[in-house]
């Protein structure tokens, strides 16, 4: 894929408009770029993973939040967020549940999860979407997961993605800072800022920073509190800030794959090519 | 027992993520990026320190209950 030949050919659509279709609808950006194959396999995946999470979970996810917390857009602020339309199928099917207390289902911890990641891999693939729409119309290969795979990995591994773009100094510094802080975060909260049920929206800062802050949630983060700690408000930000701060990660590793993808072809001379006279 | 040892390591950890994170955008080159962080940290304490100083003296001035 090249994308100033994209300007000069006629790209495959508008990159707004594949975006916040696969928003609304996982795929549908796909769909309406004339790929309907990769958007059917990406609808299955995505939603799969959610309504695989809502089964695990009983869609129970938002009986988590205290009463005083369940409003009409408790939801905006969960990873959720970044597969709207089943989020919002969540909402209206399964709310706030039956208005009462009740166990949770064994695999509770587990169907949580599927349906954050399921939210983060529809943002992936949203940008995949937005860059897929600048590929030239005629093209056979528009590069898939050029820019999303560093993206997702990214997410999945703070500095990943980083380290996939070549850029290994910026990806140890971030992968050492936040698993850093994911760690001591947790290690001064004994690992009660990694349970959803303790702190909705704590948790969903720390989802921010991937894979090892569930890891360590498999790990640590269902032990009862046993004792106070005096430093566990301080872990609970500390390891929520590590997960906001892989947004600036992800937002780098977007935009240094789009500069990239940006940048005309080296040209290379041709065989054919006249000499050029050296000197008078 | 809050330690001021155990706050001052849990903010300079902080703001080594914070300032590097953001450095991100502004510097493009990984070496410039390491070598202007002790720099831009320095500065981001010091910022920090005086609004620090302006919320305690409006604290004791305009909250005061006594």
């Amino acid at each position: 894929m090249n994308w100033p030949s994209a300007q000069r050919n006629e790209p495959r659509g508008d990159s707004t408009v594949a975006a916040v279709l696969t928003w609304i609808l996982p795929g549908a950006g796909h769909f309406y770029l004339g790929m309907p194959v990769f958007g059917l396999c990406a609808f299955l995946l995505v939603q799969g993973l959610y309504f695989l999470g809502l089964h695990l979970s009983d869609g129970m996810l938002f009986e988590y939040l205290e009463p005083d917390l369940q409003s009409t857009f408790a939801g905006v602020l969960t990873p959720e967020v970044g597969n709207l339309g089943a989020l919002v199928y969540h909402m209206k099917v399964y709310g706030y549940g039956i208005g009462h207390m009740r166990p949770w289902p064994d695999a509770m911890w587990i169907g949580c999860w599927l349906t954050a990641c399921s939210g983060i891999l529809n943002a992936c693939l949203m940008v995949q979407a937005h860059s897929d729409a600048r590929a030239p119309k005629n093209a056979p290969d528009p590069g898939f997961g050029r820019i999303a795979r560093p993206v997702l990995a990214a997410w999945a591994v703070p500095g990943l993605g980083h380290w996939l773009q070549g850029r290994k100094l910026r990806a140890i510094g971030f992968f050492a800072l936040l698993f850093g802080m994911l760690l001591v975060g947790s290690w001064l909260a004994a690992g009660s800022n990694l349970s959803r049920e303790r702190h909705f929206y704590y948790w969903a800062g720390q989802f921010l920073a991937g894979l090892p802050g569930l890891g360590l949630e498999a790990l640590f983060g269902h032990a009862p509190v046993t004792q106070d700690r005096a430093y566990a408000d301080a872990g609970l930000d500390l390891a929520c800030l590590a997960g906001l701060l892989n947004v600036l990660a992800l937002m780098d590793v977007y935009a240094f794959g789009e500069k990239r993808a940006l940048e005309p072809a080296p040209a290379t001379p041709s065989p054919l090519a006249e000499p050029v006279a050296s000197g008078p | 027992m809050i330690d001021p040892l155990v706050h001052c390591a849990l903010f300079a950890l902080a703001a080594l993520a914070i300032v590097f994170a953001g450095s991100t955008f502004s510097e493009l080159d990984d070496t410039a990026l390491v070598r202007t962080l002790a720099k831009k940290v320095g500065w981001f304490c010091l910022w920090c320190a005086a609004l620090a100083v302006v919320i305690v003296a409006l604290e004791h001035t305009l909250a005061s209950t006594s």
